[in-house]
């Protein structure tokens, strides 16, 4: 028996020793409230632990008690949480794959303990990606504070940031990713010293991408799967404020246009049929082989009209040629949403080919400060698509990725307090099933989201750390410097 | 007979108690209201998380201290008493390094320029608590008798004091080299430029580990709230404070010692009120008042001295408004159009609060709590609000986003004057009849818009108009309306509105109204029309006198205006 077995012998000795035992439970016929709502959920093997509190605030002691496959157990308790240990956890996560993990909760009140009707959790095959890159941003108005792009390595939830605003003046926004590869990011700085910073191949660049051909700088972005290509939207937008309602802030474009990014000749590749005045287009995303150029596209309003909720996408497409970069001669609607009264944001194709997942909201496409927004899945096999309800709520759902192996998908809600945007993840199935979702999880998940005063925007996959240089970055951003890009005559 | 004596501690002590109390009185007296500002431009949490963020960043102990007291400063005196003591303590750390003699009075330098550094409502509360515990330390290190250990102390501690302290604590390693020179002790110099050396080059470590710009590391990581600016006056303070020791040891003449003392304080008491910024403290003081909703001493101040920009105007119309008498005596007080009564939105973070709550009390939820959220977003060094966090948990409360005020109410509790506030309305959450009974908040959602539309600035009597509609017992908003047409001279939709039936119980016409209803009547009336009814005979005299005194040539503006000046009718025709 060597040191750190004893020594470990010894802690587990103290700890039983500390720990109250369940006596004389009462026994309730339902499964426990919880919080965040892990009952029934399906994980992944190589996530942090499932942590959580009771959802009444008023237990005074939490016990839960973790059976895997295999008869192999883990007991724990605590005050606000019951403190699941983390090494105890990957044990038994990473024993039961495929199986189910059964949870026995008990929670201690004034008048004695209670024992709730055990639930499971579902450990699929299916691993999950390293960590999801994010933005952290106050849910405001015009104003900014302190913002930052993070990631997080959802094996242990631990947080690290790439780039902050405190290390320069202005806005950061829209970090993208190559189906997570987390070598080539995309990144829009905003403010007087406004840039693209790219990282291609581990180098950081800072880029002016608005050219007197295109509308404007460059906004929305999608990696082409080969990593040559960048799909980028254009956008004069506007933000006006709502006096009641729920949604609060209504950001709406004027006009709108698509054009790729060429990385190996510093040129944007632009058609007519993107660059129709009369027609908005956003959300670019490409395909899993690349050939098709997904959109979302609206008919233009004059700028005067402000009708803003009148403003309604469908789905679309374009073929592109990977090859000499040259677009298709028509579009396809793929999704007429305008015509039954709805709108399509962030349509996200899964790696495989598979589906294609897209936001659906009244009107417009800033969906995150619409309730309603839900999320649809199209099968690209048949066309078809269907509510995503298992994980729908009657908030708002929003942004989403795919993990690499599109078995995971991560999005944005606002289901927590309606307010403050919070990543959810959902196994998919090959049939376009989706499991019960669950939140990132935190070691003491209430103190850790109540104390949070920030939203996750745009979760996005990675599937390693992006170790991004932010003093190489920052010099970039404070450099005069700028690589212009080109439009390809 | 003797000679009168003086002993060598009595010019000290004078000192030290004149500069206590001048302090004391000054940020009491002059500038409670600045107090009030630095307090609301922070929130001091006693939470874990949020004690290691601040001490994870270089000069974080000095700052999480200074944070700590400025939460006091929500009480002006304790807030003056603090500063107070704590340039005192400056003052008596560096007299006792100051050689003594002829130039003891310089002693007072650093202690006298953080006291012109916080005239200044930017300044935070942690180059002070830096500067005080920099001189600590070089008292504490310096009294290690044993040379070795003290070279090696001092070594050890240059990184540790610059984590705590920031650059400022170059002080403690600056006195050590001081004195190691005026000692000659070579190997004590050494080590202090070693250690000085070490401390310089920390920041350039610092920024590997905090993502905080390198030229802040060197000079203020977190000193003044404006976070790019870099308050070079601090250099004054640093420099010296670790010159005095350096100054020469003169014949104790204490006449002429006295003499030098007298010029020392009448140079910073000079100074200070060249640098008393009288406006601000003004501006603030309305804000102030309109924050605590003090509407009748903001009346009453507004009655000794005029408002003197548009905010403070701002808050006046809206303490009229709240007691009912903004109808009758808006004019009375200086007026600059809708800006009077809703400014325009400002990206800072000190107009969106008084413009905000005149938006809460008309029962615009969405509008006042989009301003303070922004003026929060707006402080300069990332730092959250007590004020702010209050009034959105309020608006959330009140808007039945319950979960959202509880995170709020939550964090509030965690501070030592907000806690008890937040203790009291945490019942208030999902209980809709609670909140419909409360005074204000169940007045205040009565108020709240019942359709949804944009928000345009451009369009405030539209605005109004429809924020009336949605409650006609909504006084505020009928009277804003009322008074946004007088303030746009559009006399035809006032006489327009003037038609609407209200439920208020007025007397007679408000006087405004009715100045500008007989102005209306004068520019329209056929020959042998009736005088309106609601026009009393004292208004109609009063108009023709004013036509009358407008019509003599040439027109005398002052003569007009120390007659007119408080009507209706002078704002119509100078505006």
């Amino acid at each position: 028996m060597n040191r750190y077995t004893i020594i470990s012998v010894l802690a587990s000795v103290i700890f039983i020793s500390c720990q109250e035992s369940v006596k004389d439970a009462k026994q309730i016929a339902s499964k426990p409230q919880i919080y965040p709502d892990y009952v029934d959920v399906t994980i992944p093997a190589n996530i942090a632990p499932l942590d959580f509190c009771m959802d009444d605030e008023k237990a005074e002691l939490i016990d839960v008690v973790i059976t895997g496959k295999d008869g192999l157990e883990l007991h724990a308790q605590g005050k606000e949480t019951a403190g699941i240990g983390a090494k105890e956890w990957h044990d038994i996560v990473s024993n039961s794959i495929g199986d189910s993990l059964g949870v026995i909760v008990s929670a201690k009140y004034e008048k004695g303990w209670e024992t709730y009707q055990k639930f499971n959790i579902y450990v699929s095959r299916d691993s999950i990606d390293y960590g999801i890159v994010y933005r952290l941003i106050e849910p405001g108005y015009i104003v900014y504070s302190k913002i930052g792009i993070y990631e997080c390595n959802l094996y242990d939830s631990q947080e690290n940031a790439l780039i902050e605003n405190t290390e320069f003046q202005g806005c950061v926004n829209c970090h993208s990713f190559n189906r997570g590869n987390p070598n080539d990011m995309s990144l829009h700085i905003r403010g007087e010293k406004g840039a693209t910073l790219l990282r291609l191949k581990g180098k950081i660049e800072a880029y002016n991408t608005a050219t007197p051909q295109t509308l404007g700088s460059c906004v929305y972005p999608y990696w082409h799967p080969s990593g040559r290509y960048i799909a980028y939207s254009t956008n004069n937008t506007q933000q006006v404020f709502h006096v009641q309602d729920r949604k609060r802030i209504e950001v709406y474009d004027h006009e709108s246009d698509l054009q790729v990014y060429d990385t190996e000749t510093n040129q944007l590749l632009v058609t007519p049929l993107l660059k129709k005045k009369e027609v908005m287009e956003t959300f670019p995303a490409f395909s899993a082989d690349g050939k098709v150029l997904y959109f979302c596209a609206a008919d233009g309003k004059p700028i005067e009209t402000n009708d803003f909720d009148s403003i309604r996408y469908n789905l679309c497409s374009i073929t592109f040629d990977p090859e000499n970069g040259k677009f298709g001669d028509k579009i396809d609607t793929l999704v007429n949403a305008a015509a039954v009264g709805k709108s399509v944001s962030f349509p996200r194709p899964s790696y495989d080919g598979r589906y294609l997942v897209y936001t659906l909201s009244n009107y417009g496409q800033f969906s995150i400060w619409h309730p309603e927004a839900d999320l649809y899945i199209m099968d690209l096999k048949d066309g078809s698509t269907r509510a995503m309800d298992v994980i729908n709520t009657n908030d708002t759902e929003s942004y989403h990725s795919w993990s690499s192996n599109s078995k995971w998908m991560v999005f944005s809600s606002r289901r927590d307090d309606g307010l403050f945007t919070r990543p959810y993840f959902t196994h998919i199935d090959e049939n376009g099933e989706q499991t019960k979702p669950f939140m990132l999880p935190q070691s003491n998940p209430r103190d850790f989201y109540r104390k949070r005063f920030f939203s996750y925007n745009v979760p996005e996959f990675i599937t390693g750390p992006v170790e991004y240089n932010n003093h190489e970055a920052v010099k970039a951003i404070e450099s005069p410097q700028r690589v212009q890009m080109d439009v390809r005559k | 007979m003797s000679k009168p004596s003086l002993q060598p501690w009595i010019y000290p002590l004078i000192m030290a108690c004149t500069l206590f109390i001048a302090v004391l009185l000054f940020f009491g007296i002059c500038y409670p209201h600045h107090l009030h500002f630095q307090e609301q431009n922070q929130l001091f949490l006693f939470d874990a998380d949020y004690v290691n963020s601040i001490l994870s960043v270089p000069g974080g102990l000095a700052d999480l201290a200074g944070r700590f007291l400025t939460q006091f400063f929500l009480i002006a005196w304790a807030g003056a008493a603090i500063i107070a003591t704590l340039i005192l303590c400056v003052f008596l750390l560096t007299y006792r390094t100051t050689p003594k003699g002829l130039f003891e009075a310089a002693s007072l330098i650093p202690a006298a320029t953080l006291w012109i550094y916080y005239c200044d409502e930017n300044a935070l509360l942690g180059p002070i608590v830096a500067v005080l515990l920099s001189l600590l330390a070089y008292w504490g290190l310096s009294a290690i008798s044993q040379k070795v250990v003290r070279r090696i102390v001092f070594l050890i501690s240059a990184p540790i004091l610059y984590w705590a302290l920031g650059p400022i604590a170059i002080i403690t390693l600056g006195l050590y080299l001081a004195s190691s020179i005026r000692l000659r002790d070579k190997e004590d110099i050494k080590f202090g430029a070693a250690a000085i050396f070490i401390l310089i080059v920390m920041p350039i470590f610092a920024q590997y580990c905090v993502n905080i710009p390198l030229e802040r590391l060197f000079l203020s990581p977190h000193y003044y709230r404006i976070i790019t600016t870099y308050p070079t006056i601090l250099m004054i303070v640093v420099v010296a404070a670790i010159v005095t020791p350096l100054l020469p040891t003169t014949s104790n003449n204490r006449w002429t010692t006295g003499a030098l003392w007298i010029v020392a304080i009448v140079l910073c008491g000079y100074t200070v009120k060249s640098k008393y910024n009288e406006r601000s403290e003004d501006v603030m003081s309305y804000d102030f008042m309109c924050r605590y909703q003090q509407w009748n001493r903001l009346i009453n101040t507004a009655n000794e001295r005029k408002p003197k920009n548009s905010l403070s105007c701002t808050a006046v119309n809206l303490a009229l408004g709240m007691r009912g008498l903004l109808a009758n005596h808006m004019f009375e007080y200086n007026q600059n159009g809708f800006a009077g009564i809703l400014p325009d939105f400002e990206r800072d973070f000190v107009s969106p609060l008084t413009t905000g709550e005149v938006y809460y009390q008309l029962g615009m939820i969405n509008t006042a709590q989009r301003y303070v959220f922004e003026a929060q977003e707006a402080i300069p060094d990332y730092q959250k609000s007590g004020r702010c966090f209050k009034r959105l948990a309020e608006t959330n409360l009140i808007s039945g986003n319950y979960e959202v005020a509880r995170k709020y109410l939550e964090a509030l509790s965690k501070t030592i004057f907000y806690s008890d506030w937040a203790e009291e309305v945490m019942p208030l959450l999902n209980n809709e009849k609670a909140i419909s009974e409360h005074q204000e908040y169940g007045r205040i959602r009565s108020f709240m818009p019942n359709e949804d539309y944009m928000f345009q600035s451009s369009e405030i009597p539209e605005l109004l108009s429809r924020q009336y509609n949605a409650n006609t017992k909504n006084q505020l908003a009928y009277e804003y309306l009322g008074c946004a047409y007088l303030l746009n001279k559009d006399l035809d939709s006032f006489v327009k509105y003037l038609e609407m039936e209200t439920d208020f119980d007025y007397q007679h016409l408000p006087y405004m109204f009715q100045q500008a209803y007989g102005l209306w009547w004068s520019q329209n009336h056929k020959a042998g029309d009736k005088i309106p009814e609601g026009i009393d005979s004292n208004t109609i005299m009063g108009l023709n006198q004013f036509i009358g005194a407008m019509n003599k040539m040439p027109m005398n503006k002052e003569t007009l205006y120390a007659q007119f000046g408080k009507t209706y009718w002078y704002y119509f025709i100078t505006h």
